[in-house]
Formats: C-alpha cells, sequence, structure tokens
C-alpha cells in the first residue's frame, strides 16, 4: 500500500449517508445503523473517472458522485488510496485515460533528498505537439514500408507501362523514388488524420490537464504526482520493461509501449535535464 | 483556510464485557503515531513522538501470528510539547482526577480514531524474566507481539500486561525509586501511563521509575493503558453469514450500535499508520548512529523480575479456560482429547506445553507434580526437553532431587535433558537470594522537596455546582493544578465575585 501521507476521506451525501475511503471501504448511514464495511480485499472492482468514483462491491455498486467531494483534493485523495488499496489486494482498478501515472502503480519508498524534484503544469501545446509525436512515431516502421513497397510498385508499373531500356532507366528511376514519397506523404495524411479523430477524446482530455504537478526522478524510480497530494514516500520503480523518448519538449518514459510519464523540458534547468538524461539512459534504452 | 481544532469526546459504554470508557478523537495534531519506515528493507514500522523515533518494529510480514521484532531507539517524552501533556496529564492522574478530564490532552495529539482507556495490571517484563527496560535498545523479537495469538480464540479479547520502555536508561536515578514509590500513585497503586502497541505489549509513556519501585517493593504495578480500537469486528449470524458487528482491538469489542454515524465515520476514515509532516527528520534521526550505551539498569531488577509470568504463561492462562484434573489425566496417558473434546490443541507437543505453562501461572505445585509424571512416562520423551526447560525456572528442591536423579540414572531416555540438569545444579548452591529490602534501603531518600496534593475533580460535581459551590469549586480546583501563590488567589476570588454579582442579579 502506498500514499500513507494521506488521511482517509469521508464523503457524504445530502441524505446523510458517509461514503469512506481509507485502509477499508465503508457506506454509513446517516442514523449510523447497520454501516456497509468492506476490507479492500473484498471489493470486486473500483472503477475511477475524471471526478467520479465507482466501487462495486458485494453486488452493490456504490458512486460517488462529483459534488459530494468538497475539493479537487478530496477527490484527489480518495482517488489514491482507492486505487492503491485496490491494487494491493488484487483487486482490478479501472482508470479514465489520464496523463499522469496511475496510482495504482505506485509503492512506498523514501525518495531520496538528493532526486531531482520538480513542480509545474503541462503546456497544452507540447503535449498535443509530444502526443501526436507519439501516435506517428509508433508508424514510423509502416510508413518506411508504404515508401518502400510504392516505389517498387510504381518501377513494376514502369516496366510494364513503358518498358527499362539504356535511355530512360534514370528518370524511371526517379520517378519511381516520388512515387513512394507520394505514397508515405498521403498515407502519413491519412494517418494523421485518422488519428486526430481516433485520439480526439484522449487529446481533449490532456488539453483540460490544469493540476499541478510535482516531479522527483531518482535512480530507483520516479513520481509524478499532483502537487496537492504529493508525498515523497511514494515512488514507481523503473522497469526492465521501460524505454523512453526525447521529443522537442517532453521526455515521456514507455512502459510496454505506453506513456506512463511526461516531463515537460521547460521545467528542468540545465543540470537537472543532464541528470535526468543520465538516470534515464541508466535505467531505460532510448526508443 | 480555516485552521480544524482537535476534538476529543469521551463516553462511557455497556458492552457484554462491561462498562468500557472510550474516547473518539477528530482532527487531531497526528503528533504520536505509527508510520511506516518506507525504505526499510523488511516491513518496519515506528512509533513516533513528534520528529523523535520512539520504538522501531516490524510488521506482520503476511502472517498474522507473527512475533514481531522490537528496537527502541529514543525517547516519548523528548520533545518538550509531548513531554508537558504527558507531565501535565500523569500528574492529574496522580491527583485523583478522573480518565474523562485529563486524558484528551494527550488524546488530542495522537491519531484520529477510537481508543478504549482502562486501568490495566502490568508486569514490567517484556514477556521474558527480565525487567523491561533492562534491554532497551537491544533489538529483539518479543513473544505474542502479534495481532493474533496461537493459544487465544480468535475471537475472544484478551489483556496486554507487558511493556516496552521509551525512556533511555540514562534517565535511570536511584533517588527517583523511592520518589516515585510515593509519588506515583494513584490511590495507592504504583501505575504507569502506557499506548497499547500489539498483541500483549504496551509502549510505557510515563511512569518508568513508578515501575521501578513496584518491582523493588514487590507490589502490582498498574497503567492506564490506552489502546486504540481500529479492527472490524466481524462475526458469523445465525445463519452463518458473516456480518460486521462492530470494531475492536485486542482487549475490546465494541459493537456499531454504540456509537453514533459521526463516531462511526471517524473510527473508519482512520489509517493504520500515516506518515507525518516531521517524517523526514524521523528518518533522518533513526539512520544517525547510536551513540554507545553510557548506563544501565542496576542487575537487580533482573533477578527481582524472575518471578513475573512470560508470555507463553499469560498465553495459556488466557487461552485455556480450564484444565480439570481428567484433562491433566489424559494429557499424562499422551491423549489429546477427552470425551470425543480436544483438551487444548490436537498437537500433543503444543497441548504438555501449554498446559505446563498454565499450571506454572496458576500452580506452581501442580505445575511440578504434571512435570515430574510426564518425566517418569518414557513414551512422553518428545516433551522432555520443554518440561525441563520450565522445570529449571523453579529454585525448588524437587526440582533439584529429580534433577540429581537423573544425572545418577544415565539413563538414556533423559540424554536430551543432562545438560540442562547439570547446569540446574550446577547453579542451584550459588544462587544468592537478593533481599529486597536490603536494595530499598541502599536506594537514595526520596527528596523532601514532594508535596502531594489532593486535586479536585471537576467531573461529577454538578450538584454542587447547583448548590452555589461552583466558584469556591473551581478555586480549589485552580490551587490543585499547582497553580499556587497570588495568582490562583486572583482568580479564584475574580470567579468568586463575578459568581456572586450573577447570583445577585
Amino acid at each position: 500500500m502506498s500514499f500513507y501521507n494521506l488521511s482517509g476521506q469521508i464523503m457524504q451525501d445530502d441524505d446523510g449517508t458517509s461514503y469512506i475511503i481509507a485502509d477499508v471501504f465503508s457506506v454509513v448511514p446517516a442514523d449510523g445503523e447497520n454501516p456497509f464495511v468492506c476490507n479492500w480485499a473484498d471489493v470486486d472492482s473500483v472503477r475511477i473517472g475524471d471526478s467520479v468514483i465507482t466501487i462495486n462491491a458485494d453486488g452493490n455498486s456504490f458512486t460517488i458522485k462529483p459534488e459530494l467531494f468538497e475539493s479537487r483534493k478530496q477527490f484527489l485523495s480518495a482517488k489514491a488510496i482507492a486505487s492503491s488499496c485496490a491494487a494491493m489486494n488484487g483487486v482490478p482498478v479501472h482508470n479514465a485515460v489520464e496523463l499522469l501515472p496511475e496510482k495504482s502503480l505506485y509503492v512506498d519508498f523514501d525518495i531520496p533528498d538528493f532526486a531531482i524534484f520538480t513542480k509545474g503544469q503541462y503546456s497544452t501545446k507540447e503535449i498535443k505537439s509530444s502526443l501526436l509525436l507519439l501516435l506517428i512515431g509508433k508508424t514510423a516502421r509502416i510508413l518506411w514500408t508504404v515508401g518502400i513497397l510504392g516505389g517498387i510498385a510504381a518501377l513494376v508499373f514502369f516496366h510494364l507501362l513503358v518498358g527499362f531500356d539504356e535511355l530512360n532507366w534514370w528518370y524511371l528511376a526517379i520517378g519511381s523514388f516520388f512515387c513512394g514519397v507520394g505514397a508515405v506523404v498521403i498515407t502519413y495524411l491519412f494517418m494523421l488524420v485518422v488519428s486526430r479523430i481516433k485520439y480526439a477524446g484522449i487529446l481533449k482530455q490532456y488539453q483540460k490537464y490544469e493540476d499541478t504537478v510535482t516531479f522527483a526522478i531518482c535512480e530507483e524510480g520516479f513520481s509524478a504526482c499532483e502537487s496537492e497530494i504529493y508525498g515523497a514516500c511514494n515512488i514507481i520503480k523503473w522497469s526492465n520493461r521501460d524505454t523512453y523518448m526525447e521529443t522537442g519538449s517532453m521526455f515521456i518514459v514507455l512502459r510496454r509501449n505506453k506513456p506512463v510519464l511526461w516531463i515537460p523540458k521547460s521545467l528542468l534547468n540545465g543540470h537537472q535535464y543532464k541528470r535526468v538524461q543520465e538516470i534515464f539512459a541508466l535505467n531505460m534504452s532510448e526508443k | 483556510m480555516a485552521i480544524r481544532q482537535p476534538e476529543v469526546t469521551a463516553k462511557h459504554i455497556n458492552t457484554d464485557d462491561g462498562d468500557i470508557l472510550i474516547f473518539t478523537v477528530k482532527n487531531s495534531s497526528n503528533r504520536i503515531g505509527i508510520c511506516p519506515l518506507n525504505s526499510a528493507k523488511d516491513d518496519m514500522y515506528c512509533l513516533y513522538a513528534y520528529d523523535d523515533p520512539v520504538v522501531v518494529f516490524s510488521g506482520n510480514s503476511g502472517n498474522k501470528y507473527a512475533d514481531k521484532i522490537v528496537c527502541e531507539m529514543g525517547s516519548m517524552t523528548q520533545t518538550s510539547i509531548i513531554n508537558t501533556a504527558v507531565k501535565e496529564v500523569y500528574d492529574q492522574l496522580c491527583a485523583g482526577a478522573a480518565f474523562e478530564y485529563c486524558l484528551p490532552n494527550l488524546l488530542k495529539m495522537m491519531p484520529d480514531g477510537l481508543y478504549a482507556v482502562s486501568w490495566q495490571k502490568c508486569y514490567p517484563t517484556m514477556g521474558e524474566n527480565m525487567f523491561f527496560w533492562s534491554g532497551y535498545g537491544v533489538s529483539k523479537q518479543i513473544k505474542c507481539s502479534s495481532r493474533y495469538i496461537k493459544l487465544i480464540d480468535e475471537n475472544k479479547t484478551y489483556s496486554a500486561p507487558f511493556l516496552i520502555p521509551t525512556a533511555k536508561p540514562v534517565s535511570f536515578e536511584s533517588a527517583g525509586v523511592m520518589e516515585a514509590s510515593q509519588k506515583c500513585r494513584r490511590g495507592d497503586e504504583l501505575f504507569g501511563l502506557s499506548l497499547h502497541l500489539s498483541g500483549f505489549y504496551s509502549v510505557l509513556i510515563k511512569g518508568h521509575h513508578a515501575a521501578c519501585a513496584a518491582v523493588v517493593n514487590d507490589e502490582p504495578f498498574y497503567t492506564v493503558q490506552i489502546q486504540p480500537v481500529k479492527d472490524i469486528w466481524k462475526a458469523e449470524d445465525e445463519e452463518g453469514v458473516m456480518q460486521t458487528l462492530g470494531l475492536c482491538s485486542e482487549s475490546f469489542k465494541i459493537p456499531f450500535s454504540v456509537l453514533d454515524a459521526s463516531e462511526i465515520s471517524a473510527v473508519l476514515s482512520t489509517r493504520a499508520c500515516r506518515i507525518p509532516d516531521t517524517y523526514p527528520s524521523i528518518r533522518k534521526k533513526i539512520s544517525a548512529p547510536k551513540p554507545a550505551k553510557s548506563k544501565g539498569i542496576p542487575s537487580q531488577y533482573n533477578v527481582f523480575c524472575e518471578g513475573y509470568p512470560d508470555a507463553d504463561m499469560i498465553a495459556s492462562a488466557q487461552g485455556i479456560d480450564e484444565l480439570t484434573p481428567p484433562m491433566l489425566e489424559a494429557l499424562l496417558m499422551g491423549e489429546t482429547t477427552l470425551d470425543d473434546k480436544v483438551i487444548i490443541s490436537e498437537n500433543y507437543y503444543s497441548s504438555v506445553t501449554a498446559a505446563c505453562n498454565y499450571l506454572r501461572y496458576h500452580n506452581t505445585n501442580d505445575f511440578l507434580t504434571f512435570s515430574l509424571n510426564i518425566m517418569k512416562n518414557p513414551e512422553l520423551s518428545a516433551t522432555y526437553s520443554y518440561v525441563a526447560t520450565c522445570m529449571a525456572k523453579l529454585h525448588d528442591k524437587r526440582v533439584k532431587d529429580f534433577f540429581t536423579e537423573v544425572i545418577a540414572s544415565g539413563d538414556p531416555g533423559y540424554a536430551s535433558i543432562i545438560s540442562v540438569a547439570k547446569s540446574y545444579i550446577d547453579n542451584y548452591e550459588q544462587r544468592q537470594e537478593i533481599s529486597r529490602e536490603e536494595y530499598a534501603k541502599s536506594l537514595p531518600k526520596a527528596s523532601e522537596k514532594f508535596d502531594r496534593k489532593n486535586f479536585v475533580s471537576l467531573s461529577g460535581v454538578s450538584e454542587q455546582i447547583k448548590n452555589g459551590q461552583g466558584a469556591e469549586l473551581l478555586a480549589m480546583h485552580i490551587g490543585s493544578t499547582g497553580n499556587t501563590g497570588e495568582g490562583a488567589e486572583l482568580i479564584a476570588r475574580h470567579i468568586s465575585s463575578m459568581v456572586s454579582e450573577d447570583t445577585k442579579k
């Protein structure tokens, strides 16, 4: 379990029923009679949305609606405790797409004082460009394949149509090359449109991210957590499945090819930038 | 942002186990509590007081019966704010103040939750026959320190009579023992203030010298034990369905029906441990090298503690409901059941060891008779070693005669206990009784400065207040809390004049 820096959270609805997320999940009616108390190990599943938490347990579904949270901090605290307690007990946690690493990945560990600490907000432009680059980057192999196949197809087409001889081979070859480039450009544009349509939701989600985030990076792992609930005792340890890539504005750490950490370069000073590069190179391969 | 003030409420509840005094703490300042030590290799936790680590101990490592390893690291009353509060509470308790009146000052520094407070008879040992303060700072595994104890049914509550020190031995003063002997009493009993940690163990917050005095004077020692009630109490109903009935701890079961919704919510929202804002300082102090031991507790205390029951004895005494002569007969015959009922355990070795400890606790003579009978039965030789070790803890002529006989007989059946027997015989004559009286006489006298005040508690005097004696009582109360001199007199006069003006109006 992690997030021991946070206290248990009580959310109360209009009829006085209290939903409590702490070391156990409980629902206490207004009159206090027959409270529902459930160990996290007995919870069936947890679903966490943008500002809503649904817990399924013992055949019941308890939804803690956005208006029941007194503040953003309370929602974030409840989310962190629910995620870590559920993950600790092997309960499935379904999270909405989010920019920060899932809270269930954190473990208890004291981040050393000499780790790199920085704090700030994500820039919408940086996120958008990095995300698109990431999406396109994933299709680089496909574009290469399309380009080569397009060039070969053009060569075959020209050969059948005109026929290669000593006089025309060089300009037919140049024509085939440009056909390959054209195929790549068309495919790239097509994929860009498809990506934008397909990932419009994610982009929208990422762009409205307004929380201030505290980052900590050290040899043992990293932390990127909303500053309101950040604690220097929670960390995500490096995995041997981690890779990273560096874009113009971001460092992106990928776990099983999915981004888990986005660090805006703008939040790092010169020394921190070098240290981050060193730590990443030490623990992961670059993609 | 509004500052949330700590809120402590007390109430008496009636349960099947009798009247229990419970305190509910909300919005606490978290100055005393338990935090995990994250970078440690094993799951380790720390009891802290403000920014001082007090006791470092292991978690349950996935086994609910696993004994804990503890190591005392610092002092509970090192920080002035905690020291002041503890001293004030203890002085008030010494003066006879009601728990409800004085404990909130201490409880508001503990984590939010539900606490049961009891007057608990304790043994000043750590579950073995050694004075609890002697082994300070040494990392050790303590018996029966897990939440659940094998011999005691999981649904049964049990008392926690052993103590872990939280004061550095350097604070021991011989003069303090005699002073504590006079001063640290509630009624006629020597007492301390303790916070329950786990299993049979509480940490002694205040009253180390009182414990010394109890050992020297051979008096019982009590503590005002504060026990957090944070486990979920579940039990099967008549239809075999598991129901959540309330909250429980080692010694108490509190049904939800006696708590209101806000109290239940406050308790259920607590976390097993919290990382305080002083955590970096706590970590630093734990990592800092320990200074070399400068002063220890006199060895006489360990000798005086040899007669106290150990953790095995207490576990057997609390876990076994009865052990009748027919049951003992059956055990001597090598049986673990009587009339188709398991006597103690299905395992014969466990049954005999538990029976020995049970008898040692209740009656030494019965224990010796039972042990000697076991030793005469070659079929029970598997238990010889354990039984001989238990016998060797007693200084008794019958044991000496038996061990002499064992050595002389040369019986190969006794091969496993020969070394115990030889060691016992060698030490038997050399053993010197240390007189408690002589040791007590050798201690420096208590200072004459001490003048015990009779504390006037304001709780339970509503009738007198109704009768117009409120101002007088309040004035006496101020005087009894140590506010002497002109200041207290002035306050008393002022209150008195205010009340008389009100009466005139």
